[in-house]
Formats: structure tokens, sequence, C-alpha cells
């Protein structure tokens, strides 16, 4: 597999320093290279912020009813306009970025954390560790996956935590199973077998040698995962087994909200959708961005 | 009354909104028309829910009735195609084992009589001819009805074409009786003894009065089935087969959340009906604007769009030619205790909570308008279904916990001085509550209204929502301590309400309450013949209920039927749990 | 020469990974609180009814017992029946198939003829502003959420001009009116497939472009054009049928909220429906079913390549 011509040679992420002026130069170069990824990251930053910051950035509490003004369209006052109970949907978008940013990190924090256990164990060790884990992890990606997240939101109840749990399981498998093929050809690499042959042991090797070589990849499967987990979560609002109300969650108020009242208040259902596209998409092309940048290899993964 | 079309008096003008409800309700507009609503088979698994229907059909009336409206009829030979038929999720087609499979079994069965929609009294309940042509009451216990002679089964398993015979009215009637857990309305007909003195003749016989007898005779669950049906119990009702009825319709197609259809029967025995070619009912899975989109693209000729909002009507309204009402249901809604459990033990605790129960809110802000829900006196019942034996719309308006403004006010402030009085020290606990966005898309705003207005009082409650099947199993197991949620009386009598949510061994008793003045004064009701003094008990029964509070009432839901233009007389209209399209006058689509 | 003794070994390995996923789908159903005979009773479920219609139906045993009966019914290929309707779950499934198989195989020829070409184009003219046009138009297909995208699809239609697609028929009965509908619906689906499609199809031309054989035989002089088709193409379609072929199983399985808006009696309305039924034998059957496709999807594919490529035994 060649790498392309005129994209940065990062080839792995240099694992020898993390030395401050080498992050600002990997930035600074990801930045000029790859402007879309960059500009992705800002908005996917943006929202972070907000989500963060909630209590400060938004004009109103999330929860706050005003009767006199319900299902009203967009003004100034209340740019995304308000909903049935008179609250202001801008700032219910904003702390809405809380519970849905909240769930695709989680998602793609302990499905990655998880994935890169299970996968480097199993590709690194191999043999029937291997052959048993791999058996384990194509019967969980066997079970379609929505499927699976319904089932086990209907057995354990809709809350955030029970959400996370459902969707985690069918993203751990892909991630280990990826990382698992990605560490098999690393450990068949000639540097590999150089450090075995100085006598480095196991947990050496696999600290110093695959693991940083499987990062870039987990990244980037970081960065596309997030966003599929926030459209599963959305999916399963939509389904009405999302977080429960009040809680503001972008696919609840697309489907409870946003659908009920589609003819008569449609900023209802079309804000928090485009905002839950644009994250999706940010997160893609960011993904997209890091994989060319970090390592062109993965292509197509 | 009973000659006019309902449309054509009311198309031109909007009835007030108390006048249409009355009228739904009491199911006391005659007309040919006929009745149907529901929750719509639009939902998801969850709703089988169903409500529905009233008033029944002219029946033999059908004859003045439907030459009142003759000029209207329109060209026969069309079917109707709607989404009104609930329950579509159900895995059978009995009668006897669940309130909503009648939505399915109206169509296709007859019973011994039905209930007299041109009667708009809801005080009394008054029958008319169905497969008894007569009947007498020789004393106040027995009842000797005569069938109409020479009636046909459908040519269908399992009876193939004969003729009926007071023996199947029997089996039917003691089937009911059965001590089967499916069937529910076992003690409907309790200590009563059936003889046939011949084929064309049936005798009931009770060692006692029953007073809800007529409203128990002609629920649409009280059907007059084959006694084939015994022997392929199992077999052929249970698992959804046609089973050949005596009704206007044959049962030709049933696929269980999908479809439900059925058509003409050629020898019904009221010549010239049904007017239609068949019925035919599906489900649409997308929400209410689905429906809708459905509806306008003429897709569906009647519609009862589940999860209707105000705004939705407002929209239809203003489409020229398109019918459109609201109906009342015997859908409510409400909070239930678990009275075993504190501090819902507690009368002062279910009293106070009942008190800052926001009723008007939940009309006025969840519902957005009355012509969606409207609050739900004690004991569950509704003046425009139960008259007399509830307190009058104005009256319930001054009742704690049904007013505004500062007696509002008040009611908060004696809710407060109740918890105090109880020790209450408030309380972190779950609210749980029925949520579907298909079936009650308010439902969750609903909980948001009430669980806001409850913090004020001390209860920090945290939203657990639950689909309807799952509310069905924490209910029945008793996993809860409060729940927010829909629940469907059996029929429109305040007797059904009663017996299922409050007496001691009551199927929907869920809260375990128990009370012995109560269980005597059911007694006394049920006993009791006279409608209006029985009304007056049942009145006593609603004041108990409003001071124990075994569950608080909160709103009681509303459908919303649209017709297309072409529809002419298709009245909709709330009787027991079932769909009925009796005499329906359906105009040419052209 | 093919080798057997590798096929054995997958074949084995596919048929425990079918065990494993199917029985965690038996257990994952029976942790889930309430059971069928609540369902079956409905509102008037009284604990005694309850006791009575469990131990009628036999779902009073122990998990242990009704898993080894299950188990051996499967072994014997008995999927059993729904405990609602009886009806055999063989004859449900494969009639709510055909919804869910048109809809699937739809989305998939959306993804492939607009696909592919979409990713040739940009991968023959990398940077170019095709490339750079297609590129992020594709991630947009992978980002709009699919339940937004046919609400808008159905609903809009509907308020602007009083149109719905036609109700549901089956493709044979009245393929015309059935397409009206199907179209639109798997649009849905086929868009997001589509952008994988012309992801995936681009990375691997612009692998393939640059391989050897490429330069050759634009060094022999050949049209840019026949070099594409019938030499590039040719090589790219392994990967591409990959993906086509495990995204085609997938895709059973991730129907469910486009047949729940256009409301198509499809194998994902009738999972949601047996999960909040606790119709277990049905999910079951369901499950069990869709680790079928996917396990042999899977043996296909693996069988083929090392089949075609010999090399890849050896890795």
């Amino acid at each position: 597999m060649t790498s392309i011509e005129g994209t940065t040679p990062a080839g792995a992420l240099p694992y020898g320093g993390w030395r401050e002026w080498r992050v600002r130069r990997v930035l600074i170069g990801f930045v000029r290279a790859r402007p879309l990824g960059a500009v992705s990251a800002c908005v996917i930053l943006a929202m972070a912020f907000a989500a963060l910051f909630a209590s400060v950035v938004s004009p109103y509490d999330p929860n706050l009813k005003n009767t006199a003004l319900l299902l009203d369209g967009p003004t100034l006052s209340h740019p995304f306009g308000t909903d049935q109970l008179g609250r202001d949907v801008l700032t219910r978008v904003i702390y809405g970025a809380r519970i849905t940013l909240f769930i695709g990190l989680a998602v793609t924090a302990v499905s990655g954390g998880l994935g890169l256990a299970i996968g480097v164990t199993s590709g690194y060790f191999g043999g029937r560790v291997d052959r048993i884990t791999v058996m384990l992890l194509d019967a969980m990606m066997a079970f379609p996956g929505l499927i699976l997240a319904i089932a086990l939101v209907t057995a354990l109840g809709s809350s955030v935590l029970n959400v996370i749990l459902a969707v985690l399981v069918g993203f751990t498998a892909r991630v280990a199973r990826l990382i698992r093929s990605n560490v098999l050809s690393v450990r068949s690499t000639a540097y590999v077998d150089a450090a075995r042959a100085t006598g480095a042991t196991n947990v050496r090797l696999l600290v110093r040698h695959v693991v940083p070589n499987v990062v870039p990849l987990l990244i980037v499967l970081g960065s596309l995962n997030f966003g599929v987990a926030m459209l599963v979560e959305g999916s399963l609002s939509f389904l009405g087994l999302g977080p429960p109300p009040p809680t503001p969650s972008w696919g609840r108020m697309l489907s409870s909200e946003g659908q009920q009242f589609f003819r008569s208040a449609p900023w209802l259902g079309i804000f928090p959708g485009l905002v839950l596209a644009v994250a999706v998409f940010a997160f893609n092309l960011l993904g997209d961005a890091l994989r060319d940048h970090l390592d062109p290899r993965l292509r197509g993964s | 009354m009973t000659e006019s079309n309902f449309w054509s008096r009311t198309a031109g003008r909007r009835i007030s909104r108390r006048a249409a409800l009355r009228g739904a309700a009491t199911v006391g507009v005659g007309l040919g028309g006929a009745a149907l609503i529901g929750c719509g088979g639009s939902d998801e698994v969850d709703t089988s829910s169903g409500a529905a229907a009233p008033a029944v059909a002219t029946a033999a009336a059908a004859p003045s009735a439907a030459t009142g409206t003759a000029p209207e009829q329109g060209k026969a030979g069309q079917t109707m195609v709607s989404n009104v038929v609930p329950g579509l999720t159900y895995g059978h087609l009995d009668p006897t084992a669940a309130i909503w499979t009648s939505s399915f079994t109206w169509p296709t069965h007859s019973m011994l009589v039905r209930r007299n929609t041109s009667n708009p009294d809801p005080d009394t309940w008054e029958v008319e001819p169905d497969l008894a042509s007569s009947w007498e009451t020789p004393d106040a216990n027995t009842f000797i009805f005569k069938i109409i002679p020479g009636v046909h089964f459908h040519d269908i398993d399992p009876a193939n074409g004969r003729v009926v015979d007071s023996a199947d009215v029997k089996f039917s009637l003691e089937r009911i009786g059965t001590d089967t857990p499916k069937f529910f309305r076992k003690n409907d007909f309790n200590g009563m003894t059936i003889t046939t003195p011949d084929a064309e003749t049936v005798q009931l016989s009770f060692p006692r009065p029953l007073g809800p007898f007529w409203s128990r005779i002609s629920i649409p669950g009280t059907v007059v089935l084959p006694i084939e049906v015994d022997q392929t119990e199992g077999e052929l009702i249970t698992s959804g087969n046609p089973v050949s009825g005596t009704g206007p319709f044959i049962h030709d197609k049933w696929t269980q959340d999908e479809q439900f259809s059925v058509k003409k029967n050629p020898k019904y025995f009221k010549s010239g009906l049904p007017y239609l070619e068949g019925m035919d009912n599906f489900t649409i899975t997308g929400g209410s604007d689905a429906v809708w989109a459905d509806f306008r693209a003429g897709k569906i000729d009647v519609t009862a769009v589940n999860g209707w909002t105000v705004d939705s009507l407002e929209q239809a309204k203003g489409i020229p030619g398109i019918n459109l009402e609201s109906r009342v249901t015997v859908q409510t809604h409400w909070t239930v205790f678990n009275t075993e459990t504190p501090p819902y033990g507690d009368v002062r605790v279910r009293k106070a909570i009942s008190l800052v129960t926001p009723r008007h809110d939940i009309v006025q802000i969840g519902l957005r308008s009355e012509e969606v829900g409207r609050m739900l006196g004690p004991g569950g019942l509704n003046p425009d279904l139960h008259g007399s034996a509830t307190y009058s719309w104005d009256e319930l308006r001054t009742r704690p916990g049904y007013r505004t403004g500062t007696e509002r006010e008040q009611d908060i402030a004696d809710a407060k001085k109740l918890l105090d009085a109880a020790g209450f020290q408030g309380l972190k606990s779950n609210w749980k509550y029925t949520s579907s966005l298909t079936a009650w898309p308010w439902n969750d705003t609903i909980a948001t209204l009430m669980t806001d207005e409850f913090r004020n009082v001390g209860f920090d409650f945290v939203l657990e929502p639950y689909s309807y099947s799952d509310t069905l199993v924490n209910l029945a197991s008793v996993d809860f301590d409060i729940y927010h949620t829909p629940q469907y009386a059996n029929g429109p009598d305040a007797d059904d309400y009663l017996e299922f949510y409050f007496n001691p061994d009551g199927a929907r008793n869920y809260g375990k309450w128990m009370n012995d003045k109560f269980v005597e004064l059911m007694e006394k009701q049920n006993t009791t013949l006279d409608p209006r003094e029985r009304n007056a008990t049942i009145l006593e029964i609603v004041k108990l209920l409003e001071e124990e509070n075994p569950r608080a009432p909160t709103f009681n839901n509303l459908n919303a039927i649209a017709t297309q233009p072409y529809v002419h007389n298709f009245w909709a209209g709330y009787y027991g749990n079932s769909i009925q399209f009796p005499d329906i006058i359906w105009r040419d689509k052209s | 020469m093919v080798a057997w003794d590798y096929i054995a070994k997958r074949l084995l390995f596919a048929f425990a990974t079918f065990l494993i996923a199917s029985s965690a789908a038996f257990f994952i159903m029976s942790i889930i609180p309430g059971d069928i005979a609540y369902r079956m009773l409905g509102d008037f479920a009284t604990p005694k009814a309850v006791a009575e219609l469990r131990q009628e139906l036999g779902v009073d045993q122990p998990v242990a017992i009704r898993y080894v009966e299950w188990l051996g019914n499967l072994l014997r290929g008995d999927l059993g029946g729904s405990a609602y309707s009886q009806e055999p779950i063989v004859a449900l499934l494969s009639r709510k198939l055909d919804v869910t198989l048109e809809l699937a195989f739809l989305a998939t020829m959306m993804g492939v003829v607009f696909g592919v070409p979409a990713g040739m184009l940009s991968a023959i003219r990398p940077g170019s502003w095709l490339d750079a046009f297609l590129r992020p138009a594709s991630i947009l297909g992978l980002a709009a959420p699919s339940f937004w995208v046919g609400l808008l699809l159905l609903l809009l239609p509907s308020t602007l001009w009083n149109y719905a697609p036609p109700r549901f028929e089956p493709l044979l009965g009245s393929p015309l009116r059935n397409l009206q509908l199907m179209v639109p619906a798997s649009a849905v689906i086929g868009f997001a497939f589509m952008a994988s499609i012309s992801r995936v199809s681009r990375t691997t031309m612009l692998e393939v472009v640059r391989e050897d054989y490429i330069r050759t035989a634009f060094a022999k002089g050949l049209s840019e054009r026949t070099v594409v088709f019938r030499h590039a193409l040719r090589n790219a379609l392994i990967p591409i049928l990959t993906l086509v072929s495990l995204q085609f199983a997938a895709l059973l399985g991730g129907t469910v909220i486009v047949e729940q808006i256009f409301s198509l009696p499809g194998l994902g309305q009738q999972a949601i429906a047996a999960i909040n039924t606790r119709d277990y034998p049905v999910v079951q059957g369901f499950v069990v079913f869709m680790v079928l496709v996917y396990v042999t999807v899977n043996l296909v594919l693996d069988v083929a390549t090392t089949v075609l490529d010999p090399r890849i035994r050896f890795a």
C-alpha cells in the first residue's frame, strides 16, 4: 500500500517525545494541510464549549416555562422560537448538546478504551485467545445493532446511562475488531521483530511499539464513531427510548416535539435536526481529515 | 332528532363545544350514522388501546333512521378505508378476552340488543333490537328475549351458514362468565341462569336485581358467537382466524399490526344494510403527521388521528369540506397511588397530590384545548357520559383541585397544610408515567407540567417514562409507588369504571385500596334497577372517592375524527370501547 | 487447489459464532422484566390470572430449562411459533422479510448506482472541483439523521401538495404502487449507503490507480477509459463488493426507522413489536435469522476471497 504523495508524511504519531513544539508543529501542519478538518474541529470545539458552559452561554433556563409565549416562532429574543411549554428552543439546543455530546463522548471513549484493550491483546498474543475473542466479537457484531440497543433500553429502562450502555456493545466489538487487524499487521513489521530480537519484553513491545502504532487508527475511529453514536442516540430518542424528559436531547426534541408540531411549529424540529446534522457532519469531516493526515494507509478503514 | 343527518344539521355552523361533546358522549344524536372512534390503529405496539365507541347504531331502528337520510345515502358499493380501528396489535379476535377486540368483532357479529343512540339522556340506558326482535321482563330479575327467526351465520367456518339458534346465545353469554384468566368480564352476569325453551327464545334469570344489566347486555363485547367456537377454542378466535357471525360484514382479512378488513354480508338480516361494500382498516405507524398526510392525499376516507393537537384540529377546520369532530372517550388518565407504600398510604398525601394537580394547565397547555382533553371528575366519571352520577361541569369547576385563580392558590396552601399534618418531610422519587409518541404525544409535556407543580410542595420527581404495555406490567405487578397513566373503562356505564378501578378485587385496583363504605355503596347501586336512583347512589360514591382519593383523576382523552367531504353521515361517537360503523352512509368517492 | 481444511475450520467457526450470538439473544430477552402473560392479559391482568397463563404458556419454567429446550429445537431447525398468534416463526418472518428485503435491495441499488461512479469520478481526478464537491457531499449523506430525512421526505410533499405515497402493497401485487412508496422510503437509507460506497470506491480506486500494472497499462498506450473500466474497476470491485454485501446484511436489521415512518410492515417493525409485547420466540427468531445472514455472508466472503486469492490464507 503506497502512501500518497503530497500528504504530510506523518506516518504514525511520533512516539518519541510529546514536546510542546512538536505538538504545535503537528497542529499547524494539520491546519495548513486540512483546512476543512480544522474548521470542523473548531465547530466541534465551539459546540463542546457551549455544552460545557451552557449555563453561561444560553440566554435562558432550559426548563423555564413561559405560558405567555407558547409555540412562538423565531424572534430576536428567541432566535430558535419557543416550544409547547414556552421554553426557549435555542437554550434547549445548547443544553441538548450536553446530553448528546456526552453520550457521543462516553460511547467513543469507553468503546475506544475497551476496544483497544481487547483488540491489542487478541491481535498481539494471537493463538487460542485470539480465536475465541474473534468469535465473541463476531457474535456481537452479528447482532442487529439498533435492535440490540432497543432491546437493552427496554430491559434496563431509558436513562442516559442505559442509552450509553446499549449503544456501547456494538461499538466496542467493531472497534476491537478493527484494532485487532491493525495490530496483526503492526506485529509482523520489521521493527517489532527487531525490537523483539533485542530481547524486549511483551509489555515493553506493547507499550512502546504496538499501541502507539494503532493510536492513529483509534483517533480516526473515535471521531467517526462519535458522529455515529450521536445518530444512534437520536434514533433511540426518535423511537421514544432516549433519555427521559425534561432532559433536552436533540433526538427527543426532534421526535416528540418536532414531530408533534411539525405543521404548526416547524422550528421545533428543524433546528435540533440541523444542529445534529452539522455536528455529525463535523465529526465525519474531522475524522476524514485526521485519517488522511495521520496515516494515509488507513484510508478505506 | 333521530331523523336528520347529523352533519346536515351541524356542518354549516360550529356547534358549541359543549353541545358537541354532549352529543358525542351521550351518544345521543341519533343518526343513521355510526360511530366510531378510537385511538387509531396508527399506533405502535403498545397502544392497543383503543377506545372507542358509541353510539350504536340505530339497529332495528335502521329503517327509520335511514329513511330520514335516504336522499343522502349515495351509492353503495364502495369500500371505506380508514385507520380508525385500534388494537390492531392484538394477537386474537376474541371479544371476550380483551376490550379492544370488540372493535374487530363489532362489524361481523350481532348482539341481542344495542344501546339506543337516539336517547340523549345520559341518565338512562335504552336499548333497541339487534338479533333479538323483542323482549319482556316478567319480573325484575327475569329477561326473555325472542330472536329473529331464520338469521344465518356467515358462510364461513365454523358455522358455515347455519341458522342462529337460542343455544348459540346461551353459549355466548355463558362463555363470558367462564373462569378463564383471559376473560375479564366473568363477573358481569354473576349468578345468571339461562334456559332456552325453544330455538328462538332465551330466558335469563338472576337471583337478585342487576342494576347495570342493560348496559352489560349491550356493550359490544356481548356478541352472539356460534356454539361451534366451543370446539375450536384456541384454534379459531384465539389465533385471529375469521369466525362466522351474523353481523353486517364478513371477516375478510386480518393481519396483526397491519390490517383488518371486512366485506359486505349479502344476507344481513336488516335488509338494505350495510351500504358499504366493505371496510378496510390499516395501521399507519409514522405518527399523526403521516396519518394526516395520508388523509389529505385521499388515501383514507375517515381517520381518527392519535395525538391530534389543537393546531392540527384548527388547520383541519380551515379546509373546506372536511368534517371534523372531537369525541369524548372512555380513556381516562390517572395518578395511581400504591396505597400500601408510604407516603401514599396516607390519605392526606394523596389528597394533597390531587389538590396540586394542575388540571387546567394540563388541558390548556398540555393538551392545548378542550377539544383534545378535558378534566376528569372524581372516580373518573365525566358528566357528558355519566350524567347525574357525577358533578356537572359547573359544579366540578368549583371543587378543590379543579379551581383556578385565588381558589387554586387556596388549594395549594391546603395541600401544604395536609402534607405538614401528615409529617411529610419532602420526597425524592421517580415519577413513572406512560409515554407514547404516537398515542399520547403530549404525555411527556403533561408529566413535566405536573412534576414542576409538585416540586412546589416538596416532591422532587425524576421522570421515568414507560410504554403502554410496560405500564400494564408495572401496574399489574404493583411495581410502583405512584404512576400517571391512561386507562380504559370497559364501557360507558359508571359502574364499569367503579368496578374496575376501585373494587377491592377490581382488575385495575392496582393501588390495593380498600374501603367498606365503598363496597357497601357499590352493592347498593349494583342492585338498584331505577337508573336515576342508581345514579344518586353513584354520586355518593363519587363524593367518597373524592375524599379518599385512592387514585387522582387528571384528564379525559378526546379523539378527533375527520371525514372526507364525500363521506356523509358518518358519525363518530363513543360506546364501550369498540368502534362501530353500523349503518354508514357513504357517498360515492367521485 | 482449494483448502478444504480452511473451509471446514471456517464453517465450524461460523457455527460457533452463530450459537453464541443466538444464545445471547435468548438471555437478553429473558432479563427484560415482565413477560408475555401480562401482555396477553392486558388491562385485566391480576396476579392469579397471570400465574395461570404463565403456566399454560410454559414461561414459568426457569431460564436454564427453557434455554436448553429452545436450543434443542433450534438445532433441529424449529424456531417455534409466536406466543401471541401461534403462527410459525419461519412463516411470520418470511412474510415480513419481503418488505425489508425489497427495501434493502432498492437502497443497495441506489447506493451502488450512484455511489460507485461518484467514488470513481473523484478518484480519477483527486483534488479536482468535482472531488472537492463529492467528498463532503458523501459525508453529508452519512451525517443526515435518517429519521429526520425520512420525516421531511414524507411530510414536505404532504404539506406542499397534499401528496402522500400510496399505502403498502406487495411488489408482485401491484409493482407501480409498491414502488411509489418503496422508492422514497429506500432513498432515505440509500442516501447514507451511497455515501459510504462512494467513499470506499474512491479510496480503493486511488490505491488501484497507483498500482504498477495500471502504470503498465497506461504505458502500453491504452486509453484512460479502457484502463479505468477494464483494469482498475475490476480490481477495485472486491472491496466494494465486500462492503456492499456486509452492508446489505446489516440493512436487513437496520430498516426499523424507515419502516416506522413509512408504515411498512417489515422485519424491523415486527422485531420492535415483539420486543414490546415480550413475544420472546419472535424476537429470538428474528435475531437468529439476522445472525445467520451475517455469519453466512461473512463465511461466503471469506471463502470466496480465499479461493480467489490464496495469499490471504497464509496471512
